[in-house]
């Protein structure tokens, strides 16, 4: 057989130049198109694919009567007690940065329920249990705290202020506020904030605390532990051992790769670092009287969206004339020579 | 789009309408409103026909959108597919599968970007203004752009016909060959491959319209 002969060329040729040049179609990463499938799939099955067929038989008869005789005893129930409906369980907690796969199970247990980005923002009532793939969570508590999931955790939002922790990593920032403090519990204790940032670190019959701000508890059996800023409690076995630990470096990445974002529009320099250093763990010194000024006076506009805290100062204080540098967890500001 | 798709149905008068009604509701649309009947009744292979082929199509659409943010395109794609199929009893076949899915994709991104409360930026930092000289020539990035709209194009075709054009166009495979994958006619293929063009070309024509065509 030949080519075909009577096509429209002009026609044809453009649709090959156009095709040619632009290529095949990207490829997607297969991880990505199986994560997709996967929660449309339970979608599906959710809303299609759990259909009962009709069965055989006259056995339906007696069914019919039944389930009529039920309706009828329930509306003459329903219509003597008009009652409110009962009250959904109040939400403990919010989603407020959510990253990569993060599954969820209700309260009555229904689930797992694939969370995506729609989630943001969700009221989650007391009782439900959240579930980190490779993802991470950031959930802000009834309270305020900022509480952050690391990947591979799996916790229990038992009320507003106690976390249930079965494996993987809490971070918690209550802000030094007494209205915002979160109790840890693990099977190697009860990790109680006393206005705080900490994290708790899981695994089987272990149990890791390190605390970078203000005080936390560990209560046991028959004791009751302190660990102060700087400090990290291991408990195993029922022995807890106590040894430093910093406030700031590669451990803490994953809590400023969670962290949510500050709307830095219209928010001074100097709070802009003062939310770095909260961050971070670094502490914030100026170099000298006239870079405090300018944190103090300047005030910014933008967004820093995309930006971890560690990442954000190099962007910000280019636009402000100001640089950083940091050494031993101490971040210098100074004022940028114009001269060099 | 919709709204686009309407007016130009409306635009055409009673000879562009009848040639409309042949390529959008008797061929493959009335396809794809079987496939989502299908899907609707529970039948399995109906959602891999789904799956396999929308997806990774609003993947693309998704990802050309959010700057190419992996985690945030796998994020809003799997959102957007979930809502669709719950919404899925409210899909009419008056626009092609692919445009309703691309509609429910820009409200999800739309929500992102309300949800975070994103805002213009009113200063040039100075990373941006540095990365700027690394731009790529403007000849480059306008072959990205077209390369772009044609994968977009393919993707909102019907999927035989963005498999026909592909084999033809980008793969080089002649004719007859791609009547034997096809397990069809040398004829057919032909008329096949007539109708994918002039599909193609509409589509592509239509997202190169402007801003108005397409967001």
């Amino acid at each position: 057989m030949n080519e075909p002969k009577n096509l429209d060329v002009p026609e044809e040729e453009a649709v090959r130049r156009l095709l040619a040049g632009a290529g095949p179609r990207p490829d997607i990463p297969e991880d990505d198109l199986a994560a997709i499938r996967e929660a449309a799939r339970e979608a599906w099955l959710g809303r299609y694919g759990r259909q009962v067929p009709a069965a055989p038989g006259r056995w339906w008869l007696g069914l019919a009567a039944a389930a009529a005789l039920a309706i009828a005893l329930g509306l003459a129930w329903w219509t003597r007690s008009p009652g409110p409906a009962p009250a959904a369980p109040p939400a403990v907690a919010s989603i407020e940065v959510l990253t990569g796969s993060v599954r969820m199970w209700r309260p009555t247990g229904e689930g797992p329920v694939p969370l995506s980005p729609g989630a943001l923002g969700r009221p989650l009532p007391a009782g439900t249990e959240l579930e980190t793939g490779e993802g991470r969570l950031a959930l802000r508590m009834a309270g305020a705290a900022s509480v952050r999931l690391d990947a591979g955790t799996r916790v229990r939002l038992a009320a507003a202020r106690r976390i249930e922790l079965a494996r993987g990593a809490v971070y918690v920032d209550s802000g030094a506020r007494p209205g915002g403090r979160v109790a840890v519990h693990t099977d190697g204790g009860l990790f109680e904030d006393v206005g705080t940032q900490f994290e708790v670190r899981s695994s089987g019959n272990a149990a890791r605390l390190r605390v970078r701000e203000g005080r936390v508890m560990l209560h046991r059996e028959k004791e009751s532990v302190p660990a102060n800023a700087g400090e990290e409690l291991t408990v195993r076995d029922g022995n807890v051992v106590r040894r430093p630990a910093a406030v700031y470096g590669p451990e803490w990445d994953w809590v400023l790769q969670t962290a949510p974002r500050l709307d830095i529009e219209g928010v001074k320099v100097r709070d802009f670092l003062a939310w770095v250093a909260r961050e971070t763990g670094w502490r914030i010194e100026f170099a000298d009287p006239q870079a405090a000024a300018l944190a103090s006076s300047t005030v910014l506009h933008g967004s820093i969206e995309h930006l971890t805290p560690a990442e954000a100062p190099r962007v910000v204080l280019a636009s402000c004339g100001l640089a950083h540098r940091v050494t031993d967890g101490r971040m210098v500001v100074f004022v940028v020579d114009q001269a060099h | 789009m919709a709204s686009k798709e309407n007016s130009r149905q409306t635009h055409r008068g009673p000879q562009g309408e009848r040639k409309t009604m042949k390529f959008e509701r008797s061929g493959p649309q009335e396809e794809e409103r079987q496939l989502v009947d299908r899907l609707r009744a529970g039948d399995e292979r109906a959602f891999e026909e789904f799956a396999g082929h929308y997806i990774p199509g609003l993947v693309r659409f998704a990802g050309r959108r959010l700057d190419h943010d992996r985690e945030l395109t796998r994020d809003v794609v799997q959102s957007t597919v979930c809502k669709a199929i719950e919404s899925l009893d409210s899909y009419r076949a008056e626009a092609p599968l692919f445009t309703w899915l691309c509609a429910c994709c820009r409200n999800e991104i739309a929500a992102h970007f309300r949800r975070l409360d994103r805002r213009p930026r009113e200063v040039e930092l100075r990373e941006a203004a540095a990365h700027s000289g690394s731009a790529a020539p403007e000849e480059r990035l306008l072959r990205a752009e077209t390369a772009e709209l044609v994968h977009e194009a393919l993707d909102r075709l019907p999927p035989s016909y963005a498999r026909a054009v592909e084999w033809r166009y980008i793969d080089g495979l002649a004719v007859p060959e791609i009547a034997r994958r096809l397990a069809t006619s040398y004829k057919a293929t032909e008329s096949l491959l007539s109708r994918a063009r002039k599909a193609f070309r509409e589509i592509y024509e239509h997202l190169t319209q402007g801003p108005g065509a397409e967001s």
